[in-house]
């Protein structure tokens, strides 16, 4: 402490008792106040003006800095479209960040990390953030782009290493498999999990021997998720017990005046004992297990599917989403597109068992049966959000409902306010910039302030630039 | 219902409004009028330092008005109603901006949006009485001139007494604080300070009353470990102004920090106040409600040529009763301007004359200093060898990073490690992670207030 701190040290000491400081005070101070008719407060206006430039505050200790964010595959958002991003992200009833990210990835953009950072565990983000979740986790940063292997494998985050390992599948399904059955069993259980997950996509008859091996795993989850992929690749289940229990629960019968076609129907449930436990079933059995219990082929049991009873059809649906073929998913999607009234809402378990491709096949009937809110068109693209052009998005019946919700005398209504909401930002999420644009316009048109909140995500995405989603 | 003068003078809530409304409808006083899809806006420069933003709907009438009128709608909006009707064009079209396209948000939310009244009643009411100007009044007897000039003397003497016999109260009042122990008056801060700020009102001190009834809000909001230092600090102060204001007490500087600042209009009728025409950025903004029942609107902008001065505050301020009122700009904000100061040693305080677009966006000027003795506070030191009665200034510093000490503690740490500053708040986690070019912000001697930075990712907004 030099003179000056020390002197100011002492005066303070004294003021905070009470009485004359002017004899604590620094001789040289001394003189310039001695012939002030108050030179005490003479002195505390000089020692308030040495605390404020005479003593610089010193941290204690060194100060810890941040490593530095590591700079994304894709550049930052333009500055315009910042305000409307963090917005939309702060949105309690929008879609969260994750459709947008992956939107604005779509577009050659990422988020500028002063609007939004991931946090550790965060899930389901675009490949191009696993530098931030790393950083978010602390870890030291990997090479950039470097491939996930066996050696490598214990300096990769778990989250980021999901994500490798995700992409190496898509390229090097066999590669990907052999990861697995290395690496998975020094795994714990909600990690072997998810790696094994990682299987469904191209799921083979190359992986049946090693999730044969799953069936002693330690994990029931595991266990569970090994005999559901085996089961659609046409592996029984042991499950005799429990298909058997849950086929008593469906009868076959003809319907039908004149064509008499068989069909598979829920029995009368008397209980809600009875429909919990058919819904318990329904989770655990396998569709093949269900359909050998009634004596049909897993592609008769689809064809044959009465859709009386809502609860029932969901849980086949959600049966069909954990175990059924690649084929029987998709003519059980035919058959559900091809109800008098459609539920396209109800879609969104199959859509997850389908490909890139076949999401792209699916859509056009799933936008022709979407009379609501394009819920479920937004379930079907997956990912690729920002992709569909107006032809394709004008199929759709809830367009045209939604357009006559826009109108004045229809906005005062609350319910509907939050169904033109949401419709509104699903197809944000949806169009691709040249239909984003069109549609703003024609909302707009139907009544709409262009400045509406509710019109925020077609008028983000038609201000993202880049290329359209292919 | 079409919006026309008819509805306008119905919507007035009385004859008096649409005579002061009257008053606005020339373009000089709106620096900005636009249009888009049904919604019209403008910008009013009133007597305040920020110009009021004013909004309406023309399909259901519904408004929005930054000013703190309680007459509902305010001269603003019907100002602008007025002029749109009766001449559209100069409403060019524009994308809406932010503060409307919030205002229409948050109109949504509210069953049946609009205030507008239902049943607008036109009665007592006509703009043509509005619009008739005042006659001109007689020509003033030379005698009553004398006697005006000569009340307006004494006021001003009385007003100089009234006030130096308030700050002798204030020094003994400190004097007292010293002898009987600042412990405490620190146990009793509020209470303390709330008393001798009452007798600075009667004693005419309102703006010193003002700053002594804020003490404790300041000092709160410090570890208990600095309260001492910055009480000393605090008192030092008003001594110091006291005495400028007793060696010159006709300086407008001194009498703006005791009594009252100058009205606009005096400020921009006065040939001796400093007017500076460059670039500016809005830095940032700081809004603080007050004990007397004000709320206070800090507007902070950077001069983007390097010249001086290098800062500008346009500060407002309204009843905090006139409730939420929406920022004139946008933090990041660039534009030409005039900006007239209020005459002070260090010019800082100021209000816009005149405000144009810039033709594309400036870079911050480099920080630094003329003198090379690499001091980022430099400014700061300047403020207070020029005003020592300057609580703060704005300082402009060189690249660094932020860093932080155990138990969480934020700083701002220069790249070369020669100086550190202590943060009054801590910035978000994520820009702990920047480079940070320069950075602007409120340094009082013992904290800085950050206000804005330019950083390897871009500028940063640090004013939330």
């Amino acid at each position: 402490m030099d003179e000056s701190e020390a002197g100011i040290a002492a005066l303070c000491g004294r003021w905070m008792v009470g009485g004359e400081a002017i004899g604590a005070c620094p001789p040289g101070w001394r003189d310039l106040v001695e012939g002030d008719p108050a030179p005490e407060l003479a002195l505390l206006a000089i020692a308030g003006q040495a605390v404020q430039l005479l003593l610089r505050p010193v941290p204690p200790a060194a100060l810890a800095q941040a490593r530095p964010i590591p700079p994304l595959a894709l550049p930052t958002l333009p500055e315009a479209l910042r305000a409307p991003f963090r917005r939309l992200v702060s949105n309690r009833s929008g879609p969260g960040p994750v459709p947008i990210l992956a939107l604005m990835a779509a577009r050659g953009r990422s988020a500028h990390p002063a609007d939004w950072m991931p946090r550790a565990g965060d899930e389901g983000l675009p490949g191009l953030y696993a530098p931030w979740l790393g950083y978010q986790a602390g870890a030291a940063p990997a090479a950039e782009f470097e491939d996930l292997t066996a050696a490598n494998w214990d300096d990769w985050l778990p989250s980021a290493r999901v994500a490798a390992l995700a992409g190496l599948r898509r390229r090097d399904p066999a590669a990907a498999l052999a990861l697995v059955e290395a690496r998975a069993s020094t795994e714990p259980a909600e990690r072997r999990v998810r790696l094994v997950e990682v299987l469904q996509d191209g799921l083979s008859e190359a992986d049946a021997a090693f999730l044969q091996t799953l069936r002693a795993d330690r994990s029931a989850r595991l266990r569970s998720l090994a005999a559901r992929l085996l089961a659609r690749l046409g592996h029984p289940a042991e499950e005799a017990e429990a298909a058997a229990e849950l086929g008593g629960f469906f009868e076959r019968q003809r319907a039908g005046i004149l064509s008499r076609r068989e069909v598979v129907a829920p029995i009368r449930l008397k209980t809600g004992a009875q429909r919990a436990r058919r819904a318990e079933l329904m989770g655990s059995v396998t569709l093949a297990g269900l359909a050998g219990a009634l004596e049909l082929s897993p592609a008769a049991l689809v064809a044959e599917w009465d859709f009386a009873d809502p609860q029932a059809d969901e849980g086949l649906i959600a049966m069909a989403a954990a175990s059924a073929s690649d084929d029987c998913i998709l003519a059980l999607l035919e058959r559900l597109l091809d109800l008098a009234q459609p539920r396209p809402a109800a879609l969104a378990p199959l859509f997850e068992r389908l490909g890139p491709e076949a999401r792209r096949k699916t859509l056009p009937p799933v936008l022709a049966a979407d009379n609501e809110t394009f819920t479920a068109s937004l379930a079907c693209v997956g990912s690729a959000y920002g992709g569909v052009v107006l032809d394709a998005l004008s199929m759709a019946p809830a367009l045209d409902r939604l357009e006559g919700l826009a109108s004045a005398d229809a906005r005062g209504e609350r319910s509907q306010d939050m169904v033109l909401d949401t419709g509104l930002t699903n197809l944000g999420l949806l169009a691709d910039a040249t239909a984003a644009r069109a549609l703003l316009a024609r909302f707009v048109e139907a009544g709409l302030a262009a400045a509406d909140p509710m019109l925020a995500m077609l008028a983000f995405n038609a201000a993202l630039e880049g290329s359209e989603n292919p | 219902m079409a919006l026309t003068l008819d509805v306008v003078t119905a919507m007035s809530p009385d004859q008096g409004s649409l005579a002061a409304a009257s008053k606005l409808t020339r373009a000089a006083k709106w620096p900005l009028r636009a249009r888009s899809d049904g919604l019209v806006w403008g910008e009013c420069q009133g007597s305040g330092a920020n110009p009021y933003r004013v909004v309406f709907d023309e399909a259901d009438h519904g408004y929005k008005c930054t000013c703190p009128s309680r007459k509902f709608p305010c001269k603003h909006v019907l100002a602008l109603m007025w002029m749109f009707v009766e001449d559209p064009a100069p409403f060019g079209a524009a994308a809406v901006p932010d503060w409307v396209g919030d205002w229409l948000g948050r109109r949504r939310k509210v069953a049946g949006g609009g205030n507008a009244p239902a049943q607008p009643d036109a009665a007592g009411k006509s703009l043509t009485a509005a619009r008739e100007t005042e006659p001109e009044p007689a020509p003033e007897d030379p005698k009553a001139g004398e006697r005006r000039r000569a009340a307006a003397v004494k006021r001003a003497a009385e007003t100089r007494q009234a006030i130096a016999a308030a700050l002798d109260e204030l020094d003994q009042w400190i004097a007292d604080q010293l002898r009987t122990g600042l412990a405490g008056l620190l146990s009793d801060l509020t209470g303390r300070c709330r008393a001798i700020a009452a007798r600075l009102v009667d004693g005419k001190a309102a703006t010193l009353a003002g700053w002594v009834d804020e003490i404790p809000a300041r000092l709160l909001a410090l570890p208990g470990e600095d309260r001492p230092e910055a009480l000393v600090s605090e008192l030092g102060k008003l001594v110091l102004l006291a005495r400028a204001w007793r060696a010159a007490p006709d300086a407008p500087e001194l009498t703006r920090n005791i009594a009252a600042a100058e009205t606009r209009e005096a400020l921009l009728q006065d040939a001796a106040a400093p007017r500076l025409r460059a670039a500016w950025e809005v830095l940032g903004e700081q809004i603080a409600t007050r004990r007397d029942g004000l709320v206070s609107q800090a507007t902070w902008l950077l001069n983007l040529d390097g010249g001086t001065p290098a800062f500008a505050l346009l500060l407002d301020f309204f009843p905090a009763s006139a409730g939420r009122r929406g920022s004139a700009f946008a933090t990041g904000e660039q534009f030409e301007a005039e900006l007239v100061f209020y005459p002070a040693a260090q010019p800082l305080r100021a209000v816009i004359a005149e405000r144009a677009s810039l033709d594309g966006p400036r870079p911050w000027p480099v920080p630094g200093d003329s003198d090379g003795n690499g001091d980022p506070l430099k400014g700061f030191v300047e403020a207070q060898q020029r005003a020592p009665w300057t609580r703060a200034a704005p300082v402009l510093l060189p690249p660094g990073r932020f860093g932080s000490l155990p138990g969480g503690r934020t700083w701002w740490g220069s790249t070369d490690g020669a100086h550190t500053l202590p943060l009054a708040s801590p910035p978000a986690e994520a820009l702990h992670g920047m480079a940070l070019e320069a950075t602007a912000g409120i340094w009082d001697g013992r904290r800085l207030v950050l206000l804005a930075a330019q950083s390897d990712w871009g500028r940063l907004a640090l004013d939330g």
